[in-house]
């Protein structure tokens, strides 16, 4: 192909305007805080209302406020409260990708068996919640955890038919209703729940591709399905294990919907905080330092994931099968 | 050990469709309450159907998710070129900045983005609510195609235009065709990316014009109506379908070899 | 494939909303049920005005949209202290009463407020008090005090809200303080007693309140009157109280942005919620006092005042206080609501 600078030229602008403007954006609000200018109100001869500012100049119009540089974001993000904060969201987040991996490398090994039949109905039988809104999803399991919900109904129901039963939990300490929700496992459930599948299909199309007669030589020359599994399967399966760790660490780590809901308000998270200074809390310039924070976090963690990768082909999957 | 295989994969299903399966029952629930049942009803259908608020904004989730796929899938093609186009080194420093809002948060996107258009003096609402999805599509739409382009025979478009062929009709003839599958599943993508997301458009939309997403959002905010369940339920039987109907031929085919496997489109 | 993506390209243009600007739109910006919407269609079906609503949780959410996004509205519907704030930063415009006839259904006591006082930027839509709302088939006595809110009776029973301004009043009214205070010392102490409550707290919320009360969720939750009144026609149980150190009364009010694109559009729309048929129907959907006469003429005075939220005595009253903007100030808030919320 010969080439063609026309093409390069528009898609670079439109990189630079939409990604490296915007993230310009962030840190210079970050680096920036709004100072109200200092005003008294004085009357006027004829009545009406002026103000005098400092230097004694009198406007009719109420003085606004002044964006001023100062690091004073970045020296409230590094107190305790925040980082603190940071560190919740961080452990909740590695705990979240342990569970998801836990639970997702069997289902991907599974279903990669040479002798599993139809894996593609399976793989998209798991996948097909996935195609659903994340908020329904996340909101059916608000209303089976309830404290008057799904489950704790069944819970009533069933200790009203068995007096045994209900002795029992009452013996163990069990309240009338039990409390699911608006606590930290609430919130890893929900995580779990919405981004098991990004740990399962990468995993799965990196094992799915590993050579089976590989896996036949490892059998004929004694090795057991252990051994083979230790020996040829996991160390093929690495580059997509890491590729499941980012996409589910990362959304772990700074979504602000899940926490909410399943979280009640009472497991903050660092995505919540930044969501917070831009609504409620209205002070843009600490919300976008929060933001780079953030954005450290996660450069710095897929660099180590990278080094781990080093060896491997840096492919990206693209992540369609 | 067979069966506990499938004892395993039976688990996880359960755990992955137990709520919307509760979901869709109680959507058929003449009850307000979600804990007691109060018979069979298409009262919340009805009434869903109804509700504009909702229709507006699932007419506006799916104009959104058309546009934007449309739009990425030409930008994110043409950017992918002029990659593959590109020095070695600029074309790094390119794929860098092009990886970037991958590689970041939602959230650091949405509050970027929402930054851009304060900025810029831009009114929030659908225009922006696109040009956002529009932004964070794109990235995705290069990395399926720039393989794709990686596979192509350097001198096969050079071939072409040795033969006479102007340079568009060598993209159009020879090299568009190979790179389609990429272009094709770069556009998928792109639209499932842009019908699920919640949190960009969070930040970026405004002035009235609200997604399905935040419609959700908004209305849950006031305790989970019926209404909701219905139309999970609806959206749930159109994937359904949508899914099966896809890649109902790929499994007839399936048979017995596995590797048709690559085959079944299913964006993740 | 061409072809498919041409059609599903002419197909998102179909749909896309763009093309719809054939009627004259107006741009509503509420809190969560603070409406009944049929009278949005009411007034779509008598005056040909097409009504964008949307729907924000508190005064400080709407603020962020309208103050430093670009985003236009043309009527919201903010609380006092809001109001002047507003005014001061420039973010609202005087209304025109030549186009809104049937401001004079509003009762004069409500207006000319000390947030508005020469009456020129809002129309008062709703008042209100701040309370405790409690189920009567858990809570045996009647709280009368904010303490009710430290009691670890009701541990991981009670709901708080979710609104800076309101909770932080709250705080400080429970620490001895005036519920206009800027002292850092004094909201010092309410950040303390908040953080302190924290593990007693179910959870934090707006309009999810009135779903979770009425549920059984909770026993006991911080609440607007007007919720109070829906929650309690929804479920016997529950009834609210003014707490008898004092509270917040709060009147809302309908406004019209700066850069509102369509001001006459705007005014009708206010005009037609101050008719008293309008009010009488938002007042029956959406439970707050109102302070329309026609409208409580409409709906029976004698039952109208019968409710004490509605109408309450006046050593109620007495104890309660408007919010007042508090200048450069609301950053310390805003700064103390973050560390609240961030704490765990």
């Amino acid at each position: 192909m010969r080439k063609n600078r026309a093409l390069a030229v528009p898609f670079a602008l439109w990189a630079f305007i939409f990604i490296v403007v915007p993230l310009l954006m962030i840190g210079w609000y970050g680096i920036t805080v709004e100072e109200s200018i200092p005003y008294t109100e004085v009357t006027m001869e004829d009545g009406s209302t002026a103000f005098e500012l400092e230097d004694g100049t009198i406007t009719l119009e109420r003085p606004q406020k002044q964006t001023v540089v100062s690091l004073s974001n970045f020296k409230r993000m590094i107190e305790p409260t925040y980082l603190k904060l940071l560190l919740r969201s961080l452990k909740i987040a590695v705990i979240t990708t342990l569970i998801c991996l836990v639970l997702g490398y069997p289902v991907a090994l599974i279903l990669s068996g040479r002798d599993f039949k139809r894996p593609a109905l399976w793989l998209m039988l798991l996948i097909l919640p996935m195609w659903m809104n994340f908020l329904l999803r996340t909101y059916s399991w608000m209303s089976i955890l309830e404290n008057s919900g799904i489950l704790n109904s069944w819970i009533t129901a069933l200790r009203e038919q068995f007096p045994a039963f209900d002795a029992w939990l009452t013996n163990m300490g069990v309240g009338r209703k039990i409390i699911f929700l608006y606590n930290e496992n609430a919130v890893i459930l929900g995580m779990v729940y919405n981004y098991l599948s990004f740990m399962i299909m990468p995993i799965y199309t990196v094992i799915e591709k590993i050579d089976g007669s590989l896996l036949e030589a490892a059998a004929d020359l004694g090795a057991s399905p252990t051994k083979s599994f230790l020996r040829v399967t996991l160390p093929y399966s690495i580059p997509g294990v890491l590729e499941g760790v980012t996409m589910v660490f990362v959304p772990a780590v700074t979504t602000f919907v899940i926490s909410q809901l399943m979280g009640g308000g009472k497991v903050p998270l660092i995505g919540d905080i930044i969501q917070n200074q831009f609504g409620k809390s209205s002070d843009w310039h600490f919300g976008s330092a929060l933001s780079l924070l953030v954005m450290v976090v996660v450069l710095a963690f897929m660099g180590a994931l990278n080094r781990i990768d080093r060896e491997e082909e840096p492919q990206k999957e693209v992540r369609i099968l | 050990m067979k069966k506990l295989r499938k004892v395993y994969i039976g688990l996880i299903l359960v755990f992955l469709y137990a709520p919307i399966a509760l979901l869709i029952l109680y959507s058929f629930n003449d009850s307000k309450s979600r804990a007691a049942w109060g018979g069979f009803t298409l009262r919340w259908y009805q009434e869903l159907l109804a509700d504009e608020t909702i229709l507006s904004a699932l007419g506006t989730t799916l104009s959104i998710g058309l546009l934007a796929a449309v739009i990425s899938t030409l930008l994110g093609t043409v950017g992918a070129i002029a990659l593959y186009q590109m020095k070695r080194g600029p074309r790094h420093a390119m794929l860098s900045v092009v990886n970037l809002p991958m590689l970041n948060s939602e959230v650091v996107t949405g509050v970027s983005l929402m930054l851009l258009f304060a900025a810029a003096g831009v009114q929030t609402g659908y225009m922006t609510l696109l040009l956002a999805h529009v932004a964070f599509c794109v990235p995705y739409v290069v990395l399926s195609v720039l393989p794709r382009l990686r596979q192509l025979d350097p001198h096969l478009a050079e071939a072409a235009q040795d033969l006479g062929a102007t340079p568009l009709q060598g993209f159009w003839r020879v090299i568009l065709p190979d790179i389609m599958p990429g272009v094709f599943s770069g556009f998928i993508m792109a639209l499932t990316m842009s019908i699920d997301d919640f949190v960009v458009s969070f930040f970026t939309t405004g002035s009235g014009v609200s997604n399905l997403s935040i419609t959700i959002y908004t209305m849950a905010k006031r305790g989970i109506s019926p209404k909701i369940n219905a139309l999970s339920t609806i959206i749930f039987a159109c994937v359904f379908i949508l899914l099966i109907g896809i890649n109902l031929q790929d499994l007839r085919k399936d048979g017995r070899s596995k590797k048709k496997v690559e085959q079944v489109r299913i964006p993740y | 494939m061409k072809k498919t993506i041409l059609a599903l390209a002419v197909l998102a243009l179909l749909c896309c909303p763009l093309l719809a600007l054939a009627n004259e739109t107006i741009y509503v910006y509420n809190w969560g049920d603070y409406i009944d919407e049929a009278v949005l269609d009411m007034f779509t079906e008598e005056t040909g005005i097409e009504v964008v609503y949307s729907m924000y949780e508190t005064n400080e959410d709407m603020y962020a949209r309208i103050a430093n996004g670009g985003e236009s509205y043309d009527v919201i519907f903010p609380s006092d202290y809001m109001i002047e704030r507003m005014i001061q930063e420039n973010l609202l415009q005087k209304i025109n009463w030549e186009n809104i006839p049937n401001v004079a259904n509003i009762d004069p006591r409500f207006t000319h407020e000390s947030y508005d006082p020469n009456f020129e930027y809002s129309v008062p839509y709703t008042w209100g008090t701040m309370g405790i709302l409690y189920n009567t088939e858990t809570v045996e006595e009647a709280p009368t005090s904010w303490q009710v809110l430290m009691d670890d009776t009701y541990m991981m029973d009670m709901l708080m809200l979710n609104s800076p301004r309101d909770t932080l009043a709250i705080a400080l009214v429970m620490c001895g303080h005036d519920l206009n205070s800027v002292d850092p010392a004094e909201l010092q102490d309410a950040k303390n007693l908040l953080i302190e409550q924290k593990p007693l707290v179910l959870a934090y919320v707006v309009d999810e309140v009135k779903d979770k009360m009425i549920g059984g969720e909770a026993s006991v939750a911080m609440v607007w009157s007007g919720d109070a009144t829906y929650c309690m026609s929804e479920n016997d149980a529950l009834d609210y109280v003014v707490p008898e150190e004092g509270s917040n009364i709060f009147y809302d009010s309908i406004c019209i942005p700066a850069n509102a694109r369509n001001v006459s559009g705007a005014e009708k729309f206010i005009d037609f919620l101050c008719r008293a048929d309008i009010a009488a129907m938002n007042y029956e959907y959406v439970g707050y006092a109102i302070p329309n006469t026609a409208a409580i003429e409409l709906l029976g005075a004698e039952e109208y005042n019968a409710s004490p939220v509605n109408n309450p005595p006046q050593e109620v009253l007495d104890k309660c206080e408007v919010f007042k903007y508090l200048g450069d100030d609301t950053k310390l808030y805003d700064q103390i609501w973050t560390e609240i919320i961030s704490e765990f």
